[in-house]
């Protein structure tokens, strides 16, 4: 298994690069997001799944994604997904994250040459 | 061994961190749902129950995390948590000016309404005296007690810092003890005059300070009472 990354300064920003990634798929309710995201980074992002939920709350609230209410399974449950403007959002975290990761990678491989 | 915060520990946990009782309600209902699944998953992975419960509870991560996750974004904290001395001592000192013009305002309009008639009739000297008492005891005692009380409640509620909505009801207290109503229904021509003011005198000094004390004491008995009891549950 992947060695988890909890929460260094790095991490800013990611989990809600991810979560608006997770829900670009389809709508999911709070477990299904953290099993994707688990799945998904092979155990490598294996946040305390219970901060999840602070974080979608308040991509609600900025308008990033929008709730309903379902019956499932007999009780109710919270789904989650993605607005135009989370969609926008996640276009420019994705972006951002790529010029990061080539410019980390263009400094890795650098330091293998040197 | 992790252990799972029950629903009523998690439940007083963000209603300390500051959300809102409905948004606290919400996160409750989700985070158990989430426990529950997880369990579910531990479960179906031939798991015993109690190593289902173990690997849940990590998964979930502990109650102070996700307590300071929504500690840490203001956005989700309730509007009383950020601005209690406006929520807790200054919009209830208000509301009870604006209850008090808006029961005066209510007489004089009702006392408009019904001149015709009451110039008609013909009250006793104790039944003028027993309205205009009944009116003073509602705007100058009722009103400010259930508006104290009902803010120190709504503040134990929402666990705010205790000082904002005692010193609310402290003032209103004062404001009520600086207020005067005088109604008076005779009958006849004139039926009747409404009055109000602000002010004190040195001559009702003592009453005033002791109108003052015991709108505020009666308040916040209750508050003292209740926020005291919850010290007692949380220390258990």
């Amino acid at each position: 298994m992947a060695s988890s990354v909890k929460n260094p300064a790095f991490m800013s920003g990611v989990p809600e690069l991810v979560v608006l990634r997770v829900l670009a798929q389809r709508e999911m309710y709070g477990y299904e997001i953290a099993r994707l995201i688990r799945t998904l980074s092979n155990d490598a992002l294996s946040l305390g799944e219970g901060v999840l939920y602070p974080a979608l709350h308040a991509l609600e609230q900025r308008g990033l994604v929008r709730s309903r209410s379902a019956a499932a399974e007999g009780r109710k449950r919270v789904y989650y997904r993605l607005s135009a403007k989370g969609e926008a959002r996640l276009s420019r975290l994705t972006e951002d994250w790529r010029r990061l990761r080539t410019g980390i990678e263009g400094i890795l491989g650098a330091s293998d040459h040197g | 061994m992790a252990d799972h915060p029950s629903a009523a520990e998690i439940r007083a946990a963000l209603l300390e961190a500051g959300l809102a009782p409905r948004a606290v309600s919400r996160a409750v209902h989700e985070i158990e749902d989430h426990y529950r699944q997880l369990l579910a998953e531990g479960t179906a992975r031939g798991e015993t129950a109690e190593l289902a419960g173990d690997q849940a509870a990590l998964r979930l991560g502990s109650l102070q995390a996700i307590t300071a996750a929504y500690a840490g974004r203001p956005e989700l904290l309730a509007w009383s948590r950020r601005r209690p001395a406006i929520c807790f001592t200054l919009l209830p000192l208000l509301g009870y000016a604006a209850l008090f013009a808006a029961t005066l305002g209510l007489l004089i309009a009702i006392g408009n309404v019904s001149d015709p008639y009451l110039r008609g009739i013909h009250l006793s000297a104790q039944g003028t005296y027993r309205i205009g008492l009944s009116v003073q005891i509602l705007m100058l005692w009722i009103f400010p007690l259930l508006l104290s009380i009902g803010v120190g409640l709504i503040a134990h509620r929402r666990r705010a810092p205790l000082w904002f909505p005692a010193a609310g009801i402290v003032f209103i207290g004062i404001l009520a003890s600086l207020l005067n109503v005088d109604l008076k229904i005779t009958g006849g021509h004139p039926a009747g005059q409404v009055g109000a003011g602000i002010g004190i005198s040195t001559d009702t000094l003592p009453q005033t300070l002791g109108h003052a004390l015991l709108v505020a004491a009666l308040a916040l008995v209750p508050l003292w009472r209740v926020s005291r009891r919850h010290r007692a549950i949380d220390a258990r």
